[in-house]
């Protein structure tokens, strides 16, 4: 079998053996699936170093006239991303063996997670549009799946993202049907369009609306936060924080840098800017309301994504840098911040923020993961959110767009302002009693967080080497040359921050106040005492003030216009799939009540119709 | 096999009466004659897959005297179609017919369905093809009545009334036929009109088939029996009624008097793709608002339904490529065969369902998955089929359709399909959110899997959604495309007359 082929076929014959495993014996299967991930993980650094490969086989003429090509190809793009993909792979399931150890979760849950792997290859490696396309949508259902096996209310929220993904794939395939008839071939090294004539701009905004759907994007976004609070963390952490991400950004570029050619300025780029934008502000709004952890961290996922459809679609060189450069630094803190959340939860059996508090003595290691995670995601240098960011307002700055640079440094403040109030929610603050005898959680799930967040830093110290090693490559070696800017192989690089400097005042600031605190000592700074209310000492566990009731002052008392817009917002009012839900129903009442059971309405339609029938068959014919 | 071709409808009609005979006796032997013709019927119809085409003169009368059977690709692929179908449903039968009474008059009624199913594919003879079509007809109308209860009885009613009515214009359509050409042999008609020409009478007699064979297929606006008829049926007539009937006695003799009789014609070809597509969105926008499991997959079968007249219809276009033409028609006979598989699998699994919970209504379902995991298994495998995710079998053969109508330049059809396909997605995503995920029911706590005979036939049916998917170059290049030639060749069908 070929080296690409198989690392397709082997995780989805792999995945069959987890069916049969017994619901008690799930930890074997979950052993058993760490195994072939790590396997798939070896085999993508293998690929990874070994240079560009290709494959092809000619499998059938559909129907004898549409040529079925499983065409494969890796390039260093694809291979970057694939060795992302499994370097998630593998964290995400060390983390689920101790997540579900006292969960009652079948064993097909290693299954379906293996053949998430074996599909998500296939999007990666796949050299043919109708092949990606196929294992785009095996992903969505898979997906259905995973989240079905959450706790309360999963069977509406995976609904929900079925039905969006859905929508968006029905666009991908309409999208790529245009292609096919309009270009005669599918095979995506072997694809150029000018997206000139209406035929193409359809086809590229329907293949877009498929990209940004699954990357979780505005107006497409709404399944994700709908699934955070009832999937697993480890299903969030690994799917719509890391995975969805990697491969629906890797989708965009292809399709808006390298089938299409999307030019810097072009109406097609403003829109993509535009839709980028609105998924920064109005995401990161939400976020800051927000009640629970999980949720919150949904909201960010969507938010994010909107410095990465900014910068790959603003078509500017050093933007598109950064947009990708993002779409990495984003699956790493966002699936660090799910994997501390499932912590959380594990141990705190909520993610209620209300009912959290003072988690930081208890779970350390979650504590200073997550922080780093944190810092991150707010865009605080030296992380490497920061990093990439950056590069994305220097694109910006560089196309003049200071309308979108504003609302991207904005975007970045409320973010930091929304995790301000998470850390001190969760883990500093005042801890609710019940909560005294938290321990932390085991080492396997302390692991993966301990690497992403080790990751944060170096990716964000060392921003140099991920650039050079993953991400201008990507760019300038193969496929994605032909930008108006020219080659982006001559990016300037001077517009790349160095963060040595600035690192090293940040360690000596940080030791700096360790220093003073440590000198000072706690008490200097902070006293505990009973509140005191009309002549009686309360019980502080009683009136516990949570860290999220700060946060209600952008809710409450921004005037009630602002407050209804939230209150509206959080019951979805803007939410594309509710809209047509009840637009649909209204025509499928309307088609009920007309079917009233009577023979003799039934009769008539039939010989309307024949009437019908007979006079354009005679008259017409 | 050409020699034992007529006793695909003589096996099940001796069997349907011999099988009351002998239940005087013994009861038991209902069972065993049932499952033993049906299985002989499906390994023959197998076979006759690899059969080159021949007809048959019943009786060594030679046409247009004599009658005569013609098998060629359409034939063989519905041939097996039919009585795959039937073995499982029969098999089906063994545990889920138990709580009905008198089980051997069921499975009389059954075969003289599948006789009356066999005649009408198999023959070539226009008043044969009638007579089989009636046989099969109110087989049905009593199998839809079979469990007497009122609302059973109510849509039998209904379903005979309107089906009577669909009957008359055919025979009303016959007559005209004959008394134009002369002969009621089909090979010999198809010559004879290519002297007579489509005149004025031709047009009536073809807007009395589509309208006839039209509500015998479900197309809409004669389609609003199929949701009271098959939901009322036990469980494994619903599958046969969805996944076979209304493709052999409507959608078949369609095909087969259109492209082999009367030939591709534009007005013809408009008219089918505007109710295939009208068929299309009415049936599923209905499937969304069923609270009713068996409902709410009967107004699904009204929507693939259209998917198969949208793809004869652009078979039927003499304006567009015969290649783009072929491909439309090759993608309605891929549909077809899926639709059997996964409409049966769907209704079988409603079957278990309701067999273990005692009910229909998927809201007062729900977590089912885990109390009947392999009943679940297939019918998530089987919804996925039928929304058209891939790599299930429904996926690649609304692809075919909806490519061919893409290239024939038929933009607004093509999105049609798409944006059923994302409705038909949408309506067995709520399928199975309320029945197989949520919450269990506290009263449902106990509920075990369904019995063996039940769950076999769902897993061979899940199967084949996935085989009829991946395996396509086992049955795609022979197969299909043999069924499909056979229709585009209209002179090869005239040929038959000659008898072989």
């Amino acid at each position: 079998m070929h080296e690409l082929l198989s690392i397709i076929i082997v995780p989805a014959v792999a995945g069959i053996v987890p069916i049969f495993v017994p619901r008690r014996w799930k930890v074997v299967a979950g052993v058993y699936s760490l195994a072939v991930a790590a396997w798939v993980l070896l085999r993508s650094v293998a690929l990874y170093g070994g240079g560009d490969a290709a494959w092809a086989k000619f499998l059938f003429n559909l129907g004898g006239q549409l040529p079925f090509v499983f065409g494969l190809r890796l390039y260093h793009f694809s291979a970057f991303v694939l060795l992302f993909v499994a370097i998630f792979a593998v964290l995400s399931i060390l983390y689920s063996i101790g997540y579900l150890w006292s969960k009652d979760k079948p064993s097909l849950y290693y299954s379906f997670m293996l053949w998430t792997i074996s599909a998500a290859a296939g999007v990666v490696l796949a050299d043919n549009l109708l092949i990606l396309l196929i294992f785009w949508e095996i992903l969505t259902a898979l997906l259905f799946f995973l989240t079905n096996m959450g706790e309360k209310g999963h069977e509406k929220s995976a609904a929900k993202a079925f039905t969006v993904l859905g929508l968006s794939d029905a666009a991908m395939l309409l999208g790529i049907v245009l292609l096919w008839v309009t270009k005669g071939t599918l095979t995506m090294s072997g694809l150029s369009v000018s997206a000139g004539d209406p035929f193409s701009v359809a086809a590229f905004i329907l293949l877009f609306v498929g990209a940004i759907a699954k990357a979780g994007a505005m107006p497409f976004h709404s399944w994700v936060p709908e699934m955070a609070v009832s999937t697993p963390a480890s299903i969030m952490a690994f799917l719509p924080a890391s995975l969805d991400k990697l491969l629906g950004i890797y989708f965009l570029a292809r399709i808006s840098l390298d089938i299409f050619a999307i030019r810097a300025g072009s109406g097609l780029s403003l829109m993509m800017m535009i839709v980028g934008a609105a998924t920064i502000i109005f995401a990161v709004l939400m976020a800051l309301v927000q009640h629970n952890l999980k949720k919150l961290l949904s909201f960010h996922a969507v938010s994010q994504v909107g410095y990465m459809v900014m910068g790959v679609g603003s078509g500017i060189p050093i933007a598109i840098v950064g947009g990708l450069f993002h779409m990495l630094n984003n699956a790493i803190y966002k699936s660090g911040l799910f994997l501390g959340a499932g912590a959380v939860e594990k141990r705190a059996g909520t993610t209620e923020l209300d009912q959290l508090g003072g988690f930081a003595r208890l779970m350390p290691v979650t504590f200073i993961t997550m922080a780093i995670a944190a810092l991150s995601i707010s865009g605080i240098p030296p992380m490497n959110g920061f990093a990439s960011k950056w590069l994305i307002y220097q694109g910006m700055l560089e196309g003049r767009h200071i309308v979108f640079l504003v609302v991207a440094i904005f975007g970045s403040a409320l973010t930091l302002a929304s995790f301000v109030k998470v850390i001190h929610s969760v883990f500093l603050g005042r801890r609710p009693e019940r909560f005294a005898a938290v321990k932390e959680v085991d080492f396997s799930m302390q692991l993966p967080m301990i690497f992403l967040a080790i990751l944060c830093v170096l990716f964000g110290i060392f921003a140099q080497y991920p650039l050079e090693r993953f991400i201008i490559p990507s760019v300038s070696g193969g496929e994605l040359v032909n930008i108006s800017m020219g080659n982006i192989a001559t990016v300037p690089t001077d517009g790349f921050w160095s963060p040595g400097a600035a690192t090293a005042l940040i360690v000596v600031g940080i030791i700096l106040g360790l220093l003073v605190y440590a000198f000072t000592g706690r008490g200097a700074y902070r006293t505990d005492e009973n509140v005191w209310i009309g002549g009686n000492v309360m019980d502080n566990e009683e009136i516990r003030v949570p860290g999220t009731h700060f946060y209600k002052t952008v809710t409450d008392d921004l005037g009630p216009a602002v407050k209804t817009l939230f209150a509206d917002g959080d019951k979805g009012a803007a939410d594309g799939y509710n809209i047509i839900g009840r637009m649909g129903n209204g025509v499928v009442q309307l088609l009920r009540a007309i079917h009233n059971g009577n023979l003799s309405t039934y009769l008539a339609w039939i010989v309307i119709g024949l009437g019908i029938l007979a006079f354009m068959l005679i008259f017409k014919l | 096999m050409q020699g034992l071709y007529p006793l695909f409808t003589a096996i099940p009609l001796a069997a349907a009466f011999l099988n009351l005979l002998v239940t005087k006796v013994n009861k038991k032997a209902a069972d065993y004659i049932a499952f033993v013709v049906a299985a002989v019927l499906a390994v023959m119809a197998v076979r006759m897959l690899f059969e080159a085409p021949f007809s048959y003169r019943v009786g060594g009368w030679s046409a247009p005297w004599g009658i005569l059977l013609v098998s060629d690709g359409m034939s063989a692929l519905m041939l097996t179609l039919i009585n795959v179908v039937s073995l499982l449903a029969i098999v089906y039968s063994l545990s889920y017919m138990t709580a009905y009474t008198a089980k051997p008059k069921y499975y009389s009624l059954f075969l003289l369905m599948i006789a009356g199913m066999n005649g009408v594919v198999m023959t070539g003879d226009l008043f044969n093809l009638f007579v089989f079509l009636e046989i099969a007809s109110i087989a049905s109308y009593a199998l839809v009545g079979f469990g007497t209860e009122h609302e059973e009885l109510e849509a039998s009613f209904k379903y005979l009334i309107l089906g009577t009515v669909a009957s008359t214009a055919i025979l009303f359509g016959i007559a005209f036929l004959y008394s134009m050409t002369g002969t009621l042999n089909l090979p010999d008609m198809a010559r004879q009109l290519e002297i007579v020409g489509i005149n004025r009478a031709v047009a009536f007699v073809i807007a009395l088939f589509i309208m006839g064979f039209g509500l015998k297929a479900s197309t809409v606006p004669f389609h609003a029996w199929l949701p009271d008829a098959h939901p009322s049926a036990p469980a494994p007539i619903s599958a046969m009624l969805s996944g076979v009937l209304i493709k052999a006695l409507g959608v078949y003799t369609i095909a087969r008097i259109m492209f082999n009789v009367i030939g591709p014609n534009g007005m013809v070809s408009s008219l089918l793709m505007f109710l295939g597509a009208l068929s299309m969105v009415v049936g599923v926008l209905l499937a969304l608002g069923q609270s009713d499991f068996k409902r709410m997959l009967a107004y699904s079968s009204i929507s693939q339904i259209g998917y198969i007249t949208m793809g004869f219809g652009l078979g039927l276009n003499p304006a567009v490529p015969p290649a783009v033409a072929a491909l439309g028609l090759f993608g309605a006979l891929y549909h077809l065969i899926n639709h059997a598989a996964f409409k049966s699998c769907l209704f079988l699994c409603s079957g278990a369902f309701e067999y273990r919970t005692g009910t229909r209504n998927r809201f007062e379902m729900g977590g089912l998955m885990r109390r009947m995991p392999v009943t679940g298994a297939a019918c998530s495998i089987a919804s996925l089929s039928i929304a058209g995710v891939p790599p299930f079998n429904g996926f690649w053969s609304k692809l075919v359709i909806i490519m061919a109508f893409m290239q024939a330049g038929y933009y607004v059809y093509g999105s049609v399909a798409v944006l059923v396909a994302l409705m038909t997605l949408m309506t067995f995503i709520k399928l199975q959110s309320s029945v197989l995920f949520g919450q269990l029911p506290a009263r449902f706590a106990a509920v075990k899997e369904a019995p063996v005979a039940m769950v076999v036939p769902l897993v061979i049916l899940a199967m084949l959604c996935i085989g009829l998917g991946i395996a396509y170059p086992l049955f795609g290049e022979s197969v299909l495309q043999a069924a499909r030639d056979s229709l585009l060749d209209k002179l090869a069908y005239m040929g038959y007359i000659i008898g072989g």
